[in-house]
C-alpha cells in the first residue's frame, strides 16, 4: 500500500452565521492516491468545495475545521500556521477556481502573474522565469505565448483566461491539482478542451488531481474515483464503474438518474422529490432520509456510518446492499 | 384590430428574421436571417453556446427588441407589425420565463401580488377571482397555496422559478418561452422544474420556445432543434434526427463534447472523440460584419 497524497480524516467544518452555526462538513474521510485523479460530486450546499478548500485554508473567516485532520504527503495541514499554509499552496498544491477573471489580479500582465510564484520563491532567475512562464503558456494552448506574456486578463477569452488560471497553477509543479467547478463557466465545446488538457497535464506531471463539481458527466470522464457528497456527508465512494454500475446509495441514484444525457430522445425526467435540507440543522438520523425512497423509520433515528460494502467501495447507508442489488438487476433485466 | 383566427398552421412562424447591434463603428448580426415554425402543443428547443444568438432571438420575437429585418406571426398575427397597444394585448398569449428567477420577481411583492399582478395589468376578473386564481395557480406549479403571503427571497431557486411559471401561466398564454429556465439550478432541482415544465405541457396544451446552452436539457425537452451559431440557424431538424445523424460539423462537435456517463447499453450515439477537437476552434468571439453596409 502506497502512502496517499492526501489523506483526510473526520473532516468537520462550521461556520458561524447570524442565524446560528452552519454544518458544512459533518465528519469527511477520503484519500488521494499520487497521480489518481478524484471528483467530489454534489449540488450546491453539499460541503464539496468546503472539504478540500478548508484543509488547504482557503474559507472565509467565520468557518473553521472544528475537527479532523488532513495529511498532505504525511504533514497535517490543520495544524500548520496560515504561513507554513500558505508555502504549501504555492509549492505542492495548485488551485484553479470556476470564474477566472475574478482570480486573476485585473491589472497585472499574466506573464508577470504566473513568474510572480516562482521569484518569490527565488527558486528561479528573472529570465529562467520568463522562459518558464511561456512554456507553461504554450503547453496549456494558448497561441503566441511570447507575446500573450504580455497581455491582460480582459485580452483573453473566457477558455483561455481558464488556460492562464492552469498556468498559474502548475507554475511550481505541484503534487496536487485541485479544480473547483474549473469549466461551470465556460461553453461545452470550451469546456472539452479545458478537461481534455487537465487530464493530460495531470498524466504528464503525474500529479493527483481532485475536481470538484456538479456534473456526473465531467466526474465519470476525468476521474478514477469519485465521493458524492450530500448535507456535508460523503454518501458513496467508489470508482466510475461502481458507482455506475452498482450504485448503493439512493441519493447517488437519484443524482444520476436525473441528470440528462444526450441520446436519449424528448422523454419524461425522473426528479428526486423534495429539497436539500439546510445546513443550520443537526441531524439526528440520515440527512437523505425525507427524501429517499428506501427509508424506513430506522433512517430518521439512526445515522449511518460511511462503509464498505466492496473492495474500494464505501457507501453511507443503512440499505445500501438493497440499493445495489435493485441498481444490478435492473441493468440487467 | 381583431385577432385573425388561427385554428390551423403553424402557432409561431419567423421569416427571414435579423438583429443588428452597433460595436464600435461597425455593426454586427446578433441573428441572421431566421427562420421557422412552431406548431400547437410543440416545444422548438433552441441550442447553442454563449453569444450565438439565441436570447436574442427569443426577444426579437416576444418584441423586447425590435427585429430590423424579417417578420414574426404569432397566432395568426403580423407580430412585429402591432403597434404598443395590440403587442400588449397579444402579448397575453405569449410569456416568457427567465434564467434568474429572484432578479425578475420584484422584491416588494409577495409571491400572491406577484402572480396577480399580470391580471390586474391586463384588468381580468374581480379580486375575489383573481385570488382564486392565485391559489389555483400555486397548486398547478406544485406550491403550498399557504405561503402565498412570503416574499420572492424567502424561497429556494427552485421554488422561485415556480413561482415565475405560476405568474407566466396567470394569463393561460399559448406560448411560453423559456430562455435558460433551469440553468441556474442545480442539477436536482433542474429536474423538478423540467419535469414540471413537461406535466403542464400535457395537462395544458402548451407550446414551448425552449432555449438552452445544455444539449441534454433542449433534447429532453423538444420535438424539433434548431442549433444556433454566431446569429445563424446552422441546423434544424426532429430531436432523434440531430442526435442520430447530425449534418453539419458544428453540431457533431457540440454533441461530442458533452461528457457522457458511461453507462452499461448508454449513450446510443457515437462516443465524444476529443482528439477531434481543434484546441482553439470554437474559442473566439463571432466575427464583425464588417462587409455589412452601415445604415
Amino acid at each position: 500500500m502506497t502512502t496517499p497524497l492526501l489523506d483526510v480524516k473526520d473532516l468537520c467544518v462550521e461556520f458561524k452565521r447570524p442565524g446560528g452555526i452552519v454544518h458544512a462538513v459533518n465528519g469527511v474521510s477520503f484519500s488521494l492516491q499520487p497521480g489518481e485523479s478524484l471528483g467530489i460530486v454534489g449540488e450546491s450546499g453539499s460541503g464539496k468545495s468546503v472539504t478540500v478548500l478548508s484543509v488547504l485554508g482557503l474559507i472565509a473567516r467565520n468557518g473553521r475545521v472544528v475537527r479532523g485532520e488532513a495529511l498532505l504527503d504525511g504533514e497535517d495541514l490543520i495544524t500548520m500556521s496560515p504561513e507554513e499554509l500558505r508555502e504549501v499552496r504555492g509549492r505542492d498544491v495548485g488551485v484553479i477556481f470556476q470564474d477566472p477573471m475574478t482570480s486573476l489580479n485585473p491589472i497585472m500582465r499574466i506573464g508577470n502573474q504566473i513568474t510572480e510564484a516562482m521569484l518569490v520563491r527565488k527558486l528561479y532567475t528573472p529570465t529562467e522565469a520568463k522562459a518558464r512562464a511561456i512554456d507553461l503558456l504554450r503547453r496549456v494552448g494558448i497561441p503566441q505565448p511570447e507575446q500573450r506574456f504580455n497581455d491582460y486578463p480582459f485580452q483573453f477569452s473566457g477558455g483561455m483566461r481558464q488556460r492562464v488560471m492552469i498556468a498559474l497553477a502548475l507554475a511550481l509543479n505541484p503534487k496536487l491539482l485541485v479544480a473547483d467547478e474549473p469549466t461551470t463557466a465556460l461553453d461545452v465545446t470550451v469546456q472539452a478542451q479545458v478537461l481534455k488538457l487537465l487530464d493530460d497535464l495531470r498524466r504528464e506531471m503525474g500529479m493527483g488531481m481532485i475536481i470538484i463539481t456538479h456534473d456526473f458527466g465531467v466526474a465519470t470522464n476525468y476521474c478514477n474515483r469519485i465521493n458524492v457528497m450530500y448535507a456535508g456527508q460523503v454518501m458513496e465512494s467508489a470508482t466510475v464503474d461502481q458507482l455506475i454500475t452498482r450504485t448503493a446509495n439512493p441519493y447517488s441514484l437519484g443524482l444520476l438518474e436525473s441528470t440528462m444525457e444526450i441520446g436519449h430522445g424528448k422523454q419524461a425526467i425522473q426528479p428526486i422529490p423534495g429539497n436539500p435540507p439546510s445546513a443550520m440543522v443537526v441531524h439526528q438520523g440520515c440527512p437523505f432520509a425525507p427524501r429517499c425512497r428506501y427509508s424506513t423509520e430506522r433512517c430518521q433515528v439512526e445515522k449511518p456510518v460511511l462503509r464498505a460494502i466492496e473492495r474500494d467501495h464505501l457507501v453511507f447507508c443503512h440499505y445500501a446492499e438493497d440499493v445495489m442489488r435493485d441498481v444490478t438487476e435492473q441493468i440487467h433485466a | 384590430m381583431p385577432n385573425v383566427a388561427a385554428s390551423k398552421g403553424p402557432l409561431l412562424r419567423v421569416e427571414h428574421l435579423s438583429k443588428y447591434f452597433p460595436r464600435g463603428r461597425e455593426r454586427f448580426a446578433a441573428v441572421k436571417d431566421v427562420s421557422f415554425e412552431l406548431q400547437p402543443g410543440e416545444t422548438l428547443g433552441i441550442v447553442g453556446e454563449s453569444g450565438s444568438g439565441k436570447s436574442t432571438l427569443s426577444r426579437c420575437i416576444i418584441r423586447l427588441y425590435d427585429p430590423e429585418e424579417g417578420k414574426v406571426y404569432f397566432d395568426g398575427v403580423d407580430f412585429t407589425a402591432l403597434s404598443e397597444k395590440g403587442l400588449r394585448r397579444k402579448r397575453q398569449d405569449m410569456q416568457m420565463i427567465f434564467q434568474d428567477p429572484l432578479a425578475s420577481l420584484n422584491p416588494m411583492m409577495t409571491v400572491a401580488a406577484a402572480i396577480e399582478d399580470p391580471l390586474v395589468i391586463h384588468k381580468v376578473g374581480a379580486p375575489r377571482e383573481r385570488a382564486r386564481r392565485v391559489h389555483e395557480l400555486l397548486e398547478l406549479v406544485g406550491l403550498d397555496p399557504a405561503a402565498a403571503n412570503a416574499f420572492p427571497f424567502e424561497f429556494s431557486g427552485g421554488q422561485q422559478q415556480r413561482i415565475g411559471i405560476a405568474r407566466a401561466l396567470a394569463l393561460n398564454p399559448k406560448l411560453l418561452i423559456c430562455d435558460e429556465a433551469v440553468s441556474a439550478l442545480d442539477v436536482s432541482i433542474q429536474a423538478q422544474i423540467l419535469r414540471l415544465l413537461q406535466d403542464l405541457q400535457a395537462q395544458l396544451g402548451l407550446t414551448y420556445l425552449f432555449i438552452s446552452h445544455n444539449l441534454a436539457v433542449v433534447e429532453h425537452m423538444s420535438d424539433y432543434i434548431a442549433v444556433m451559431n454566431h446569429g445563424e440557424v446552422v441546423e434544424y431538424a426532429a430531436t432523434e434526427e440531430l442526435f442520430r445523424a447530425p449534418k453539419q460539423e458544428y453540431t457533431r462537435t457540440l454533441i461530442d463534447s458533452v461528457p457522457y456517463i458511461p453507462r452499461p447499453g448508454g449513450r446510443r450515439i457515437q462516443q465524444p472523440k476529443l482528439e477531434g477537437i481543434p484546441s482553439t476552434a470554437f474559442d473566439i468571439r463571432p466575427p464583425l460584419l464588417a462587409e455589412t453596409p452601415v445604415e
